[in-house]
């Protein structure tokens, strides 16, 4: 009596526990489901030992069943599937074949949950199993009830497809059943011992082939439904594993040595896995062609017997898409087949590959809808967005490129081509080494001008207008490598406005008429782009002075030039600025000459500008040793020397120390052993530059040291117009 | 969030109603037994227009359905689906609307004039390496691309019976057109056929599927290999033609219930009597008489140069018997580069 006592506070005790684990809703599902699975089984022992009246016991035993169907069919994904066929898989030393997972609970679990609980008496234990089977009729009948109407032609299916598909192992499980029943009546031992492997798979094949869409719910009576006839088996197998540890706290001997109990040969073999071994010869193959496999199973029974292979292709059809399945669940199997390809196959390996799978349940199965492939950043709202027209260029980025800037102000540039646009567009300069006024030695004055020209405008264009306003034109002129084309560069750098460096090959074309056409094209740019610099180095290339026998073309390039300059079609307020750089002054148009207002003598470097150049230059290569004495001699002696003669004196001068160290040793010579440049290394090399300027040159420069010579050369050039005109004229 | 995407998935439900083929349970409402219903969709009817378009025969097969029933069944049916006569104003119309899936390479839709047409069977043969798969992945991708693109938004279903099916390859178009790959994969349901039995009856299980969401394109490849061994000789010839044309003639019912694009491969055959000796090209899709009536559009694939494939029109109601060239590239069927 007292031993009754303690067990019913151990009980419930126990009971209150799995209460407690199986209601918190934030354990893991894997928890739960162990709690109730062993709630159960307590309930089970309860009723066979008379503590819980009959009255209450069906009701409990129906609440606990649907918690459990429902904590393990949890379709989201708390549900625990992955354990439950993990557990199983790794029993039946098989994986499962369909991701379409069902639920493992049949009674065959529960008939098996209460042997372990079993008194070891055998007339409890039969007492025991009578009672449970027929609380599994009152169950099964209760769940049809309650289901009502509902259950309707898929359910009939399934069943019946379970049938077809049982029936050849149904008969195998008759013959084994008068072996079992002698095991039965044998010990405890010996029946912990039976040789179960065959029989439990050929019990569990149907539940694995049958597996099909629907595994909600209503799967745990289907099975006890279909297998009620048989429910009595009482088959130990190897899915203790997944009991909870105080079902079978007192069978260990059961667990420890699996492999044992599965090593018995059984006889019984009629079917294709029948015989164990040859089963677990095969394991990889089972396991990797899940649907090969799930086929083959199939295609014996529609040759034994044609009757029912027809009854099963109509039913088939109906409760799965077994046969399909989404190609990323492809790649995964074709993955884990070139994976595991190679490796010993081992018995932990077996009950992995149901994760693998696992995984694509997260993802859509075959029934979901069509979802648009679309990659999109958008936000989750609108995540699932069905592509329209809009969207549709989004799905292919790459095709539209930010459009440039040129759109906006379209309306000016119609009437022009595209495509001189886009070469003029080209044309325009925004790279390049940056250059400083500093950068520049001497030529203050010149430097001075061009800030007053070109900068400050762009800092005030308030106060810069009107009469104040930019001249449009700026002509650099001066003899050459003084410098013209790096002031150009510095305006480039130090303007913030748009510079298009244009020179005679950006203009000219080889179709007549396209060249006038090309140069409005670039006013027309230049004007959409204000401020704009347009620099033409040697511009006495393109304005050359127009003579009776120059071509058309050519003739009509410059007068487009000077119309854009300064025509008809100009407007006062453009703020758009044409350098010109030359060294040949006197050849350019008398009317481009006059466009170009401002017109800056940039002469021969002094001597304090030759030193600047040479300190600058030799500064940047680094080591010289040069006393300033020295320097000051090297700029005596470079007199009449431009900024080009000095630096090209200065990098010979930087050649000489290298030509000192003998050719052979050229290779292994480091940097720093590099002699310093000297003043030895200059005087040569000043004596071996010559300028290169012809004579007439220099005497035509150095007629005109200053400005107000160079306007006498041109008035001179005006008489000598005037005197062609009134020739013609006369 | 759950519920939003339940709402809107309910939302896309109802316009596939609208505009796809109609439920078999929609015959429900035309006073047919709900029992009588489910019948049917086990026996693989799972829409009313493949209930219309089927004989009444058949109807009467299906067990618990009474001659009288099946007559009442496909009166109801017929009411729902348009049977009749059009004029040829109103089909042209419904002609220009068809949709058509590029095949990737822009020679090849041009020569198409447009793509894969839906809604009828293309059948592409070939040799071995003439891209008769290459060009079925890419399809599988492009089904999915939206309508605006030369694509269907629909699901694709691949039925593989050479074992030649490669996810690896739908991922690499999947990038070429810049789509989720994973999506892709999902979007494609594949099955390996074993048997020539196996082949029909998944096209059961096919329909069942395509009743519950919107599919663009039905891939077979091949759809011959299999009867090619398991019929043999000439006393199994009558056999497996009848087969074959009953699996052909399922095809043809899921495009016109479903509105999906089928695209079949098949196998040549050498020519090795007489008369081969004069012809060029010894070669002859097999299937015989069978096959060539049933493919609408019928392109013979041959090999050119490097990974370049020739791709000519053998039979066509439209197109003008021309040749086309393309590419089998990394991501896929393409345009080829000269």
């Amino acid at each position: 009596m007292r031993l009754m006592m303690a067990d019913d506070q151990y009980m419930l005790h126990k009971l209150q526990d799995n209460y407690f684990n199986f209601s918190n809703e934030e354990n893991q599902p894997r928890k739960r489901a162990d709690a109730l699975l062993s709630s159960m089984s307590q309930v089970c022992v309860g009723r066979a030992s008379n503590r819980i009246p009959a009255a209450s016991w069906d009701g409990i035993m129906h609440d606990l069943m649907k918690k459990y169907s429902a904590t393990v069919d949890c379709s989201s994904d708390k549900g625990v599937n992955n354990y439950a066929d993990g557990a199983l898989a790794l029993a039946g030393n098989r994986a499962a074949d369909s991701s379409q997972w069902k639920s493992s609970l049949g009674e065959d679990e529960l008939i098996k949950a209460v042997d372990y609980l079993m008194p070891h008496t055998l007339q409890e234990q039969a007492k025991l199993r009578a009672n449970f089977k027929e609380a599994l009729t009152i169950l099964e009948m209760t769940a049809s009830s309650s289901e009502g109407k509902k259950k309707n032609g898929s359910n009939q299916s399934v069943s019946s497809f379970g049938r077809v598909q049982g029936t050849p192992r149904d008969m195998k499980q008759t013959q084994v059943n008068p072996r079992r029943n002698d095991s039965d009546g044998i010990s405890r031992d010996t029946y912990g011992k039976y040789p179960s492997a065959g029989k439990f798979e050929a019990n569990w094949e149907p539940a694995f082939d049958r597996r099909g869409s629907s595994n909600q719910g209503g799967s745990l009576k289907e099975q006890l439904h279909s297998h009620l006839p048989s429910s009595c088996r009482t088959v130990p197998s190897r899915d203790e594993v997944m009991w909870p540890e105080d079902v079978n706290s007192g069978q260990g001997e059961i667990i420890s040595d699996p492999t044992a109990m599965r090593r018995e040969p059984v006889s019984h073999s009629t079917g294709r896995r029948g015989v164990p071994n040859i089963w677990q010869n095969q394991p990889m193959k089972r396991k990797f062609n899940p649907s090969e496999g799930s086929y083959l199973a199939e295609v014996p029974v529609n040759k034994t017997n044609p009757d029912q292979g027809q009854r099963q292709e109509k039913t088939t059809e109906s409760s799965a898409f077994g046969n399909f399945k989404t190609a990323r669940q492809q790649l995964t199997i074709n993955n884990q087949n070139n994976n595991s390809r190679g490796k010993a196959p081992s018995a932990s390996s077996y009950g992995t590959g149901r994760k693998v799978l696992g995984v694509s349940r997260k993802g859509r199965g075959l029934n979901s809808k069509f979802i648009p492939p679309v990659v999109n950043d958008e936000p989750e709202g609108q995540q699932r967005s069905f592509p329209t027209t809009s969207s549709s260029s989004s799905l292919f980025g790459k095709r539209n490129e930010p459009q440039p800037q040129s759109e906006e102000v379209d309306e000016r540039l119609e009437g022009v081509d595209p495509k001189m646009v886009e070469l003029i567009m080209k044309e325009i300069m925004d790279h390049g080494p940056p250059i400083h006024w500093e950068d520049i030695a001497g030529l203050e004055y010149a430097k001075k001008t061009i800030k007053e020209i070109v900068v400050w405008p762009m800092l005030r264009p308030d106060i810069f207008h009107g009469l104040r306003g930019p001249p449009k034109g700026l002509l650099l002129f001066g003899p050459p490598g003084t410098g013209k084309t790096l002031i150009g560069k510095c305006i480039a750098s130090q303007s913030k406005s748009t510079f298009f460096s244009i020179s005679a090959s950006s203009l000219t074309s080889k179709w007549v008429g396209e060249g006038e056409k090309m140069v409005r094209a670039l006013f027309t740019v230049a004007r959409c782009y204000q401020p704009a610099v347009i620099f033409i180095d040697e511009i006495d290339s393109l304005l050359s002075q127009r003579s009776s026998d120059e071509h058309e073309s050519s003739r009509r390039i410059k007068t487009e030039f000077l119309i854009q300059l300064d025509g008809a079609t100009s407007c006062d307020e453009d703020r758009l600025l044409v350098v010109g750089a030359t060294n040949r002054p006197q050849e350019i148009d008398e009317a481009a000459r006059r466009r170009l207002v401002k017109r800056l003598y940039i002469p021969l470097p002094d001597a304090s500008a030759r030193e600047q150049i040479i300190l600058n230059l030799l500064s940047k290569q680094g080591n010289y040793s040069l006393a300033q004495n020295e320097v000051s001699l090297v700029c005596q002696k470079t007199a009449g020397y431009s900024g080009a003669d000095v630096a090209n004196l200065c990098r010979e001068a930087a050649l000489g120390p290298i030509r000192s160290i003998h050719s052979s040793s050229i290779q292994h010579v480091s940097a720093e052993e590099v002699r310093d440049i000297s003043y030895q290394r200059l005087p040569p090399g000043s004596g071996k530059r010559q300028a290169q300027r012809s004579q007439k040159d220099l005497d035509l420069f150095r007629m005109e040291q200053d400005v107000w010579q160079w306007e006498d050369l041109i008035s001179q050039c005006k008489d000598r117009g005037r005197k062609k005109y009134s020739k013609m004229s006369s | 969030m759950a519920n939003q995407m339940v709402r809107e998935n309910e939302m896309v439900e109802e316009e596939d109603e609208e505009l796809g083929p109609l439920p078999v349970t929609r015959l429900e409402a035309q006073g047919i037994n709900s029992n009588d219903v489910k019948k049917l969709e086990e026996a693989g009817f799972h829409t009313v227009e493949s209930v219309a378009y089927t004989t009444k025969k058949e109807l009467c097969n299906i067990k618990g359905i009474s001659e009288a029933k099946a007559d009442k069944i496909q009166v109801e049916s017929m009411k729902l689906v348009p049977m009749g006569f059009t004029t040829a104003t109103q089909f042209h119309q419904r002609r220009s609307e068809i949709i058509q899936l590029t095949s990737g390479s822009k020679e090849l839709d041009k020569l198409l004039q447009g793509g894969i047409e839906t809604g009828s069977i293309t059948e592409i043969f070939g040799e071995f390496r003439t891209g008769k798969t290459q060009l079925c992945h890419t399809l599988a991708v492009t089904c999915q691309l939206p309508i605006d693109n030369g694509g269907g938004e629909g699901k694709c279903i691949y039925i593989d019976s050479e074992g030649t099916f490669r996810p690896e390859r739908l991922l690499a178009v999947a990038e070429r057109y810049n789509l989720s790959g994973s999506d892709v994969l999902d979007n494609v349901a594949y099955a390996r056929a074993y048997n020539s039995d196996h082949q029909t009856q998944l096209l059961l299980q096919a329909s069942a599927m395509m009743a519950e969401s919107r599919y663009a394109l039905i891939i077979v490849d091949s759809a011959t290999a299999l009867y090619r061994t398991d019929y043999s000789g000439r006393g199994e010839l009558a056999a497996r033609q009848m087969h074959m044309a009953r699996f052909l003639r399922n095809l043809l019912r899921l495009a016109d219930e479903f509105g999906v694009a089928v695209v079949i491969t098949n196998q040549v055959v050498a020519q090795v009597d007489g008369a081969a000796m004069f012809s060029s090209d010894p070669k002859k899709p097999i299937g015989g008489h069978i096959m060539a009536h049933a493919s609408t559009t019928r392109l013979y694939l041959r090999k050119g140069r490097g990974e370049t494939r020739i791709c000519k029109i053998y039979d066509s109601p439209c197109l003008p018997e021309a040749e086309a060239m393309f590419a089998i590239n990394a991501d896929g069927v393409g345009d080829a580069k000269d």
